[in-house]
């Protein structure tokens, strides 16, 4: 079990409490600056946030830097990387084994891009190692910002499909890739929890609506109103 | 970095200590027949402590210099581009003439200080994460503000000779240390490159980008301030005694992650063995320069390190407009 209590971050994550079931993937959605990215920060112990987090009864803010890396691992929404290292080598860097470096980058295909320089990359490409990099230590908890950002079609369906059966957080922008694949979705809404529960009932509830002014109609997502800056409609 | 780059690195440092202790090797060879006591004499109090200060230095320069451009993820940070070595001087200077003390203890507290002043104002002033053009001016905007100090100090110095006793120095010089001076610049260092070592798997992490390495348990605060005080501890302590020697700091690394596959991190070693070797290369070549009088050895690093740094930014822009 993962159990968040007290979490807050500075001004933009309220005080929050949370629990995720093993093998959970949970799809946090929002507008740009509801907190989706603040969430990922304080769990993953980024920007001295407050409160705890335990991750199979450890508590993570304590656990040594060996352990800390089977536990959880972050994937950032900025895909740069500063300096010239070989795709494997960013990879290595997440402290996982040779063996799991090796099966992560079978997983994802990474053959012969892994041996590349990641400064002669796509973003795309590059995207895939460093997801590689998040997955490669096994951890118990995968805090991922926009993974399927920059991949192509083909890619977001395989990495969505990977990550079924994996303990994860996926802050995303798709609400249909989310409806389709999450266990159980999360609305954030001005640092805050707007709605929490599995995603066709969060789907068809009030939150949608109110947190993001749109609506579906005939199989299309429209605005509410059109025009209208959809938080004047609360 | 292989085994056998390892190998040749330490094998060129040797070499090049032993020709900066034994050239020029004839006067001394006489000396040694005919007055053995004065010729070891000669070979441990005058030119011991030159080659042991190009050595560590070199050595300084370069692992700060990595240490740094790691910190702020950029390969053109260093020592003297960032204003450090400026503001060293400049705090050297201020103690000597200004204070009045100059004892190489008094020296290397303003050395040091001088130092810790400008890396905090280039932190204040371009960010932890600077873009290349902000680092550079805010270094530069330092270096400038610390070299009109450095002169102001110098014109007030109650001594009419200041601006002519601090010339050679402020150039940078290797030449007519004592053991006691090489210990006062060396031991600092030294246990500055040392801790510097220790940062090198947080330095690494930091390639993955400031969040990621904060994911993964390291306190990038604090390891920004560690950064800080022991580049400042280094350099500070190593401008106190040879005054400011430049580009050895950029250079070295860049040529140490060629080794590490580009890990700015595991290069740090390697760029110090570089850095000590770079040096002692620049000490030997003045040395060697048939000029009559010896070069100051910054002006030489600055000859050859200057074209190079414009290399760099040329090739930089030229990657980017592609």
């Amino acid at each position: 079990m993962i159990r968040a209590t007290g979490l807050a971050l500075a001004n933009r994550l309220q005080p929050l409490s949370l629990e995720i079931e093993p093998g959970a993937l949970v799809c946090l959605v929002g507008p740009n600056g509801s907190g989706k990215t603040s969430l990922l920060h304080a769990l993953a112990g980024i920007g001295a946030p407050a409160g705890r987090v335990e991750i199979a009864g450890v508590e993570v803010g304590r656990a040594p830097r060996a352990q800390r890396t089977g536990l959880l691992s972050f994937l950032p929404a900025s895909r740069e990387i500063h300096w010239p290292l070989a795709g494997r080598d960013a990879i290595a860097l997440s402290g996982a084994s040779v063996a799991q470096v090796e099966a992560v980058i079978d997983l994802l295909d990474l053959g012969t891009l892994a041996n590349r320089r990641m400064d002669r990359l796509s973003t795309g490409e590059r995207s895939r190692i460093l997801i590689a990099r998040a997955l490669a230590p096994e951890p118990a908890l995968l805090l991922l910002d926009e993974p399927t950002a920059n991949l192509d079609p083909l890619w977001q369906l395989r990495l969505l499909d990977l990550l079924g059966g994996r303990t994860a957080l996926v802050a995303m922008h798709d609400l249909d890739a989310a409806l389709a694949n999450a266990d159980r979705l999360i609305v954030m809404n001005e640092g805050r929890v707007a709605a929490d529960g599995p995603p066709e009932e969060v789907m068809a509830g009030p939150a949608i609506g109110a947190v993001f002014g749109i609506e579906r109609a005939n199989g299309r997502w429209r605005p509410l109103r059109p025009g209208a800056d959809p938080r004047s409609l609360r | 970095m292989s085994g056998r780059a390892a190998f040749l690195l330490a094998f060129l440092l040797a070499a090049a200590a032993a020709l900066s202790l034994s050239v020029p090797w004839g006067d001394l060879a006489a000396l040694f027949e005919e007055d053995r006591g004065l010729a070891w004499a000669v070979l441990v109090e005058l030119r011991a402590p030159r080659t042991l200060l190009a050595l560590i230095y070199g050595a300084t320069l370069a692992a700060s210099g990595a240490a740094v451009q790691a910190l702020f993820a950029n390969p053109l940070a260093s020592p003297d581009l960032t204003g450090t070595t400026s503001g060293a001087a400049l705090g050297a200077v201020v103690t000597a003439y200004l204070i009045g003390l100059s004892s190489p203890l008094a020296l290397s507290f303003g050395a040091v200080a001088g130092a810790l002043g400008a890396l905090a104002l280039l932190l204040a002033l371009a960010g932890p994460r600077a873009e290349t053009g902000t680092l550079l001016l805010a270094g530069l905007a330092i270096s400038a503000l610390a070299g009109a100090l450095t002169t102001l100090a110098l014109a007030l110095a109650p001594s009419p000779f200041a601006f002519y006793d601090a010339y050679d120095w402020l150039m940078g010089s290797l030449v007519d240390r004592s053991l006691a001076q090489a210990a006062f610049a060396g031991v600092p260092a030294a246990i500055a490159i040392l801790l510097l070592l220790r940062l090198s798997r947080p330095l690494d992490a930091l390639a993955l980008g400031e969040e990621v390495a904060e994911s993964m348990g390291y306190r990038i605060v604090q390891l920004r301030r560690q950064v800080v005080c022991l580049t400042a501890l280094g350099v500070g302590a190593c401008v106190a005694i040879c005054g400011a020697i430049g580009f050895v700091g950029l250079v070295a690394p860049i040529f140490a992650r060629r080794l590490t596959g580009g890990h700015p991190g595991r290069a740090l070693w390697p760029a110090a063995l570089i850095g000590a070797l770079l040096l002692a290369a620049a000490d030997l070549a003045v040395r060697a320069a048939p000029l009559g009088r010896t070069l100051p050895i910054g002006v030489l690093t600055a000859l050859l390190g200057a074209p190079f740094f414009l290399w760099l930014v040329a090739n930089m822009r030229w990657r980017m407009s592609r």
